[in-house]
């Protein structure tokens, strides 16, 4: 029996995800931070920040729960800065002969993968109500795919807010109440502050050279 | 960011914010950007919180009677209904939906979108909310970005890379069919049966910005007048053999039509006058991911 490597993508930090659950005792789990991802658009310091933190973390919460983990940082001497070729690379080191994958949620990356050979395999990504099948399955034959349509047969087949096959309230949509405009008398929530932690102390050059501002990046992105 | 701190954020959210969450949904502050708005997407996007426990807490917290209907509801609606749809177009119509541009709009981004540098407070407020949190609620983006954006004719491929870059929750499969096809209208009606454009009159309707802006939004015409307002014609005029035929735009054709040919002649030289200020920069995504709003 083979060992895989099981690529874990930065928009796929859920131990719940079948790659994940149905991994061998041997494998190794690669998450990779590679520049290609963080350059094709300049990305928000604040989304590559939130990015780059979560990753750590899930990849030390992998780590605590017995998983064997690969981490490639952004100033890592060997990083191939690609993904594809960055999980390639680690699949030659560590001796696996498979490398399994949860769909991505780009159609860039998703197109790759299928073009990069038998080696891939992808894996459902488990975490939505309804999985890309079963939405082709419901569009089929329609003749209009209206959100509204869709999400009727969702809420009836989760039973999410029904009641003995009605909608509770009586009606599918509240649009109507939901339409008050802003009134200087409103109180709004503080939303929980959440505090730099440890993981983003060790900040990558990569990153501050990207990104410090939003009109900072635009600048650098058209060069001028 | 870790899975402890966002159960945290939807706790919180439960507890104080869903309430209110329903009835003020599509309101617009010039000073608060979150709201009653959970902003638990970015989270939501990148797996550390399930869609299944967001909305059974959700649902958990209306059972218990902590939340009315129209909250609950308005809330289950936006990730049972809206997140899962646009997940699904988008792995139906990839990758052909990216190189969609029905309205053949070709204008750059407005080059203010990276700094906020306006004089309109409703689009300068909203853009320094997305620097300052690298997040907008749904109608500051659907209604004062994305509908300046579509009044102007920016490209899909400008526009798109903007929203993916800016908001932390932004991944393609979820942007695109949001920005190209609910905001921008460039998919053909696919989406949404008609386009999300709107006047000042919108806006000044459901925020309290335009007390504060140096423009009139009750003005067309003139140096005062709300930009809003003529583009809004400009733009209906602009797609009118694609638009006419359209039975909830008909009132709206109608009431253009009835204005004096002097009258809409004058709006439209207003529009015109702001589009030709308007300085704009080209699209600047790389490599496959630019390419891929090309056709081929």
């Amino acid at each position: 029996m083979s060992r895989p490597l099981i690529l874990i993508l930065g928009d796929q930090l859920s131990e719940t995800l079948d790659v994940l659950t149905e991994a061998p005792d041997d494998a190794l789990i690669a998450l990779s931070e590679v520049s290609a991802e963080g350059q094709y658009v300049p990305h928000h310091p604040q989304k590559i920040v939130m990015l780059l933190s979560a990753m750590r973390h899930f990849a030390d919460t992998l780590r605590d729960k017995g998983y064997q983990v690969h981490y490639s940082a952004l100033d890592d001497d060997d990083n191939r800065h690609d993904l594809l070729e960055e999980a390639e690379r680690l699949a030659e080191a560590y001796a696996c002969d498979e490398i399994r994958v949860t769909h991505p949620g780009e159609w860039r990356l998703f197109e790759r993968i299928q073009r990069r050979g038998t080696r891939w395999r992808l894996y459902p990504d488990n975490r939505f109500y309804c999985s890309i099948d079963a939405f082709g399955e419901w569009m089929a034959g329609r003749k209009r795919c209206r959100m509204e349509d869709f999400y009727r047969h969702m809420r009836k087949q989760t039973g999410l807010l029904m009641c003995e096959g009605e909608p509770a309230g009586g009606q599918w949509n509240f649009d109507h109440d939901n339409r008050a405009p802003i009134d200087q008398g409103l109180d709004f929530p503080t939303p929980p502050r959440h505090r730099m932690d440890a993981p983003l102390k060790r900040w990558p050059s990569w990153s501050r050279r990207t990104s410090v501002s939003i009109s900072a990046l635009s600048t650098a992105s058209t060069g001028r | 960011m870790t899975r402890r701190q966002a159960l945290g954020d939807l706790r919180h959210f439960i507890a104080h914010a869903l309430v209110d969450f329903g009835t003020y949904q599509d309101a617009i502050s010039d000073r608060e950007p979150l709201l009653y708005h959970s902003r638990l997407a970015a989270a939501m996007n990148i797996g550390l919180l399930s869609p299944q426990e967001v909305c059974e807490a959700v649902e958990t917290a209306w059972q218990a009677g902590r939340a009315p209907i129209n909250a609950a509801e308005g809330f289950i609606r936006q990730i049972l209904g809206w997140r899962e749809y646009v997940r699904g177009i988008y792995w139906q119509r990839m990758p052909g939906y990216k190189q969609e541009n029905r309205l053949n709009a070709r204008r750059g981004l407005p080059a203010f979108y990276w700094h906020g540098d306006t004089d309109l407070r409703c689009l300068q407020r909203a853009i320094e909310m997305t620097r300052d949190n690298a997040y907008a609620h749904h109608i500051q983006r659907l209604m004062v970005t994305g509908n300046f954006a579509l009044l102007c004719g920016v490209s899909p491929a400008a526009l798109c890379d903007w929203y993916l870059a800016v908001y932390a929750d932004a991944f393609e499969w979820v942007e695109l069919p949001n920005t190209l096809g609910m905001t921008l209208y460039a998919d053909g009606g696919y989406l949404g049966s008609k386009p999300y454009c709107a006047s000042g009159k919108y806006i000044d309707r459901m925020s309290d910005h335009c007390r504060h802006c140096r423009y009139d939004v009750k003005q067309v015409t003139g140096d005062d007048a709300c930009p809003f307002n003529s583009l809004y014609w400009h733009f209906l005029e602009r797609h009118r053999e694609r638009l006419k035929g359209n039975q909830r735009m008909k009132l709206i054709y109608g009431s253009w039509d009835k204005m004096a040919q002097s009258r809409r002649e004058a709006i439209l030289t207003q529009a015109n006058a702001f589009l030709d200020r308007l300085d704009t920069e080209p699209p600047y995504g790389r490599g496959e991911h630019a390419e891929g709003y090309r056709r081929h």
